[in-house]
């Protein structure tokens, strides 16, 4: 039968899922899903790109992240438990991704390559926080980093 | 004049110590980059010696393993569709081509671009080369898109073939002509690689033909990389299977806990 997940809330694709059963969602590489329920090695949810399409998937095929659940229940808010900024830096990125395609399009070529760079160098420091590796300091320098590009972009 | 120049003198003086130091700053900023890539890689000899062998390594950083190749390949078709409206964009904004001629002393200079509904070619001569758009009207001449036959590029070309024509290496790796109606041809001298890729690929986009350029080509992998880059940010640090894992039985019951068949979302 179908139980509510407990901490198993948020979780990242690792595997597209052509959703070839019942009700199966399809899944693409790299989405993120908030899972609601379970049942036989099936998780029922959504992706967070189209949250009003609820289906079921293979817990095989997603990893498991920590996440922040509030209202539990039918109606509640999940947020994945990680450092604020890399949040922010992901959905910056994510919204440029747009703008950059336009800049191509409109064949803005100055602007195209200066905004490639600093996506790139977001991504990089972006990967350097979550490489657990750094002291206290370096994140500090990293931040401060990221901090200066993401407000140049927003210029 | 002499007051005045002494002024300019203090203001530049003034000028250039900030201006240096923003240079500094932003010298600075990348060593400082580049220091804390150098000290993560010394915090990392500093841990014990793990050796990585292939099975350890992620998938997502070998770009041949079957999911970024699977991936790869389905990013492709939204980005030809990028290219090709950048293509058809830059067609639209027109070109000024040159007619080079042994004949002539001065080269000649026209103008074509596409109509804004992807139709209709505009062209005509033009007085003097001009970097920016020439509007349709001026233009006189016009070849309907649906009348093209073909695009042929370089030795193919009757303005390369011609007896006495200028025929080098460069002006034929420049060179493409638009065969239209049965028997007529609209010759091109592309002013530079580029714009012969532009041109290329534009019209073969128009003619439902694929787009082949080496421009093509690299703008591919341009923005292909980078929408692949953000595709794989939330799998940092996660191991990607090479082989699709098993799809567990379906389940026995779709008695789900909660019900959203209410929602008008």
């Amino acid at each position: 039968m179908w139980t509510p997940t407990e901490d198993e809330k948020i979780g990242v694709v690792v595997c597209s899922f052509r959703g070839s059963v019942s009700l199966g969602l399809t899944l693409e590489l790299g989405e993120t899903v908030h899972i609601l329920e379970k049942c036989e090695g099936w998780y029922r949810g959504f992706s967070t790109k189209k949250p009003s399409i609820k289906g079921i998937f293979p817990a095989g095929y997603v990893h498991l992240k920590k996440a922040v659940v509030t209202n539990r229940g039918q109606y509640e808010t999940v947020v994945p438990l990680e450092d604020p900024i890399i949040t922010e830096v992901t959905s910056t990125l994510q919204e440029w991704s747009v703008l950059w395609k336009q800049l191509y399009v409109k064949h803005k070529v100055d602007l195209f390559y200066k905004l490639r760079h600093v996506m790139n160098e977001l991504i990089d420091l972006r990967r350097q926080l979550l490489s657990g590796h750094l002291t206290q300091d370096q994140v500090r320098e990293v931040k401060r980093h990221i901090t200066v590009r993401l407000d140049w972009g927003n210029e | 004049y002499l007051a005045f120049s002494g002024q300019k003198l203090i203001l530049q003086l003034n000028k250039n110590p900030s201006r240096l130091k923003k240079q500094a700053e932003k010298k600075q900023k990348r060593y400082t980059t580049q220091s804390v890539t150098l000290q993560c890689n010394t915090v990392d000899s500093a841990r014990p010696h793990r050796p990585s062998p292939k099975s350890e390594m992620l998938s997502q950083d070998d770009p041949k393993s079957r999911p970024m190749l699977e991936l790869r390949e389905k990013l492709q078709p939204e980005v030809i569709e990028l290219i090709k409206q950048q293509r058809l964009n830059r067609m639209y904004e027109g070109t000024c081509f040159r007619k080079i001629s042994a004949r002539r002393r001065q080269d000649k200079f026209w103008y074509c671009r596409l109509s804004p509904n992807h139709k209709v070619l505009h062209y005509g001569d033009i007085e003097e080369f001009s970097q920016g758009q020439i509007s349709p009207e001026s233009l006189q001449e016009k070849v309907t898109v649906a009348d093209i036959k073909a695009v042929v590029t370089g030795k193919d070309c009757p303005h390369m073939k011609e007896k006495g024509a200028l025929k080098n290496k460069e002006l034929l790796e420049l060179a493409f002509s638009i065969h239209h109606n049965s028997d007529e041809y609209l010759n091109f001298i592309a002013p530079d690689k580029h714009e012969f890729c532009i041109w290329t690929d534009g019209l073969n986009a128009v003619l439902g033909k694929e787009m082949t350029s080496e421009l093509t080509k690299s703008d591919m992998d341009t923005l292909v990389n980078m929408e692949l880059k953000l595709r794989l940010l939330d799998l940092e640090n996660i191991q990607i299977p090479d082989v699709p894992p098993p799809v567990p039985k379906e389940p026995s019951t779709y008695d789900f806990v909660y019900d959203f068949s209410q929602q008008h979302i």
